[in-house]
């Protein structure tokens, strides 16, 4: 066992050893491994009794020789009780649950025993304190009077797991989850020890946890978790370098309302939008261009469905999918009856949705230090079409999409060549009145006055392929900038038209590759530059 | 966090949703933790991300009732239902259960009662 190993397995800390039936200690262990108490245990009358020093007594049950524990590492032993999808433990009078899906019983194979130990999958709840566990408070469990989360419906009501003390012994220790199943156990004791999960390397919650903690102390920082960044190292025209490349976009609606003829919606809403692109060396940076824009925008969509099934096919269509969830792969899903029946029954249902949006907007855009600024205001289109019935001809004419579909093709994605109509290149249109200032490029081409552009951005993204478990998508962007009416020293100089073209390749995972061509308003020269790198977020 | 179970008629039809819809292909037991920057409307540009999240939300609502039998909960109206899965959608690192626990506040899905 690694020392990574063994010290995730000691995270897993509460685990017990059976000196023979009926009776054994409990180790309890801190972070570092290091036993720090060791607790009798006898069995009475069917359930394990766990013996403090100051005489309390907490009961869990007991399974021949085999034994369990909640993955509490420090502290009191909770109350726990596992269903078919819940673990519910209370601690000091709270009442916390946690899915029991990422659950799994380990085996840690030891001198005089076997120890065993009910832990997650990423380690988190080791990680954590017993407390912030509470998410979710469910009213069967709550305190007369104390506030819990809104549940819908008797049936939801019915799922829930019962109070804890409305369980028995053996419902409180084993519960329906079948991931507990006796011959697994048993099948374990003979195989190398079980420590999947236990690998820190391994489980990226062991960071994010407590950074999700730091980013959620304050509104200052919960703002940084809305941003995605992308760490990255680029080359271009022979020099490299590393930078980080942020965005972040958070949209208000003030208002929605359904159209007269009742055929779709419109609405109004206030955009905050920023960008940017950092390299530690200014001075190689191949995008560099910072924006940060408010915008408000009228919009409307119409289209995407029509009321065309009964209610019994719209139960039918719900079947369909439930019976669908059951397999393992999407291919399984893609390839089964169920799932063909219900894409019948929605292209019967889904149509073409066509969103546009008018709108004004204000930005700050610069380099990345903001030595060379332009303050701008200006007004925009968009479009975006979604052709969401992939046997529809605005689905088919998506040219767009064919490299992509070929690809999909190639890699056994699709059965077909079949453009998809979600892919269809969201437009945007713009009218910008330009402030320019600091040191542009313009001002040095001896022109510092204020302009009009016209700006034109694309956007575009169609999964590819699913190879070796990982699923792969393709990306572009383009932009472009052209000024209106630009003098002879701007177009003298080239600075009268920019455009800028990205593709990308990125995994479900984060990681991407990109080749852009072109320049940017503050690049002094273009070219072409790849960047490699990941996406993170807080 | 509530589980992501197929005993939920809300992760049920969130992810059938977006699985029909082309945003995300992956079997129901795997989507659970795929967050929101994974779906196909997530593109590398903040001007038009938030305009593919409103036509995404916009057609996630058609969807739902449409396509399965599904109500707004008491007290949500379209406005309502709109703007929060916009919201969300916009916050990269939601998951898909996010989304569905989102979508129980909002709609009542056939299956849960009521």
């Amino acid at each position: 066992m690694s020392a990574m190993r063994a010290i995730g397995a000691a995270l897993a800390a509460l685990t017990c050893t059976s000196a023979g039936l009926g009776q054994g200690q409990v180790e309890l262990m801190d972070e570092g491994g290091t036993s720090v108490r060791l607790l009798e245990w006898t069995v009475e009358d069917g359930a394990a009794v766990l013996r403090w020093p100051d005489g309390t007594e907490v009961a869990f049950g007991e399974r021949e020789n085999a034994f369990w524990t909640a993955p509490f590492p420090t502290g009191r032993l909770p109350d726990w009780a596992l269903d078919a999808d819940e673990l519910a433990v209370r601690i000091d009078g709270v009442d916390a649950r946690m899915p029991a899906d990422g659950l799994y019983a380990t085996t840690f194979p030891t001198a005089d025993g076997v120890r065993w130990a009910l832990a997650d999958a990423e380690l988190s709840a080791p990680l954590l304190p017993p407390a912030p566990l509470t998410l979710r408070v469910p009213e069967s469990m709550a305190e007369p009077g104390a506030e819990s989360e809104a549940t819908t419906g008797p049936s939801a009501a019915d799922e829930r797991p019962r109070p804890l003390d409305a369980l028995t012994p053996a419902e409180r220790l084993f519960g329906s989850l079948s991931l507990l199943d006796r011959s697994d156990l048993h099948a374990s004791l003979d195989e190398p020890p079980d420590t999947r999960g236990l690998d820190l390397l391994e489980a990226p919650n062991t960071i994010n946890t407590p950074l999700a903690r730091m980013f959620e102390s304050g509104p200052t920082l919960r703002f940084l978790q809305d941003v995605e960044w992308r760490f990255q190292t680029f080359e271009r025209d022979g020099d490299s370098g590393l930078g980080l490349a942020f965005d972040y976009s958070k949209t208000k609606p003030l208002s929605i309302k359904d159209l007269a003829d009742g055929r779709g919606v419109e609405g109004h809403a206030l955009d905050l939008r920023a960008e940017g692109h950092l390299a530690f060396d200014n001075d190689i940076n191949p995008s560099d261009f910072t924006s940060y824009s408010l915008g408000f925008e009228y919009f409307r969509s119409t289209g995407g469905a029509v009321p065309a099934l009964t209610k019994e096919e719209k139960r039918r269509a719900q079947q369909l999918v439930q019976e669908a969830t059951e397999y393992e792969t999407w291919d399984e899903v893609a390839r089964s009856g169920e799932w063909r029946e219900f894409k019948d029954l929605a292209r019967r249902v889904l149509s073409t949705q066509v969103y546009w949006e008018l709108g004004l907007n204000a930005a700050l855009e610069g380099d990345q230090d903001m030595t060379e600024r332009n303050f701008v205001l200006g007004a925009h289109a968009a479009l975006d079409v979604k052709a969401w019935n992939d046997r529809s001809n605005a689905a088919l004419l998506n040219l767009f999409d064919y490299p992509a579909a070929i690809l999909r093709l190639l890699t056994g994605y699709d059965e077909t060549l079949l453009p998809r109509g979600n892919t269809i290149p969201t437009v945007l249109i713009g009218l910008d009145t330009v402030s320019p200032d600091g040191d542009t490029p313009r001002a040095e081409a001896g022109d510092s006055s204020n302009y009009e552009r016209v700006r034109l951005e694309l956007a575009y993204k169609a999964p590819i392929g699913i190879v070796d478990g990982k699923e792969y998508a393709l990306t572009a962007l383009y932009r472009k900038y052209f000024e209106l009416d630009a003098s002879d020293d701007v177009k003298g100089a080239g600075l009268d038209e920019y455009q800028y073209f990205t593709l990308g390749l990125e995994t479900n995972d984060g990681l991407f590759a990109t080749y852009s061509n072109g320049q940017l308003p503050f690049d002094d020269d273009g070219g072409e530059f790849y960047e490699i790198g990941w996406k993170f977020g807080f | 966090m509530a589980a992501w179970s197929n005993k939920k008629p809300n992760c049920v039809v969130t992810w059938g949703t977006l699985a029909v819809l082309g945003e995300s292909t992956r079997s129901f037991p795997t989507s659970g933790d795929v967050k929101v920057r994974r779906f196909t409307y997530w593109v590398p540009d903040e001007d038009m991300r938030s305009t593919r999240a409103r036509t995404l939300a916009v057609q996630m609502d058609n969807t739902f009732r449409n396509l399965f039998d599904t109500r707004f909960e008491d007290g949500v109206r379209k406005t309502k239902a709109i703007v929060a899965i916009t919201g969300l959608l916009l916050e990269g690192d939601k998951t898909m259960n996010d989304l569905a626990e989102l979508n129980d506040d909002l709609y009542r899905f056939l299956g849960e009662g009521g």
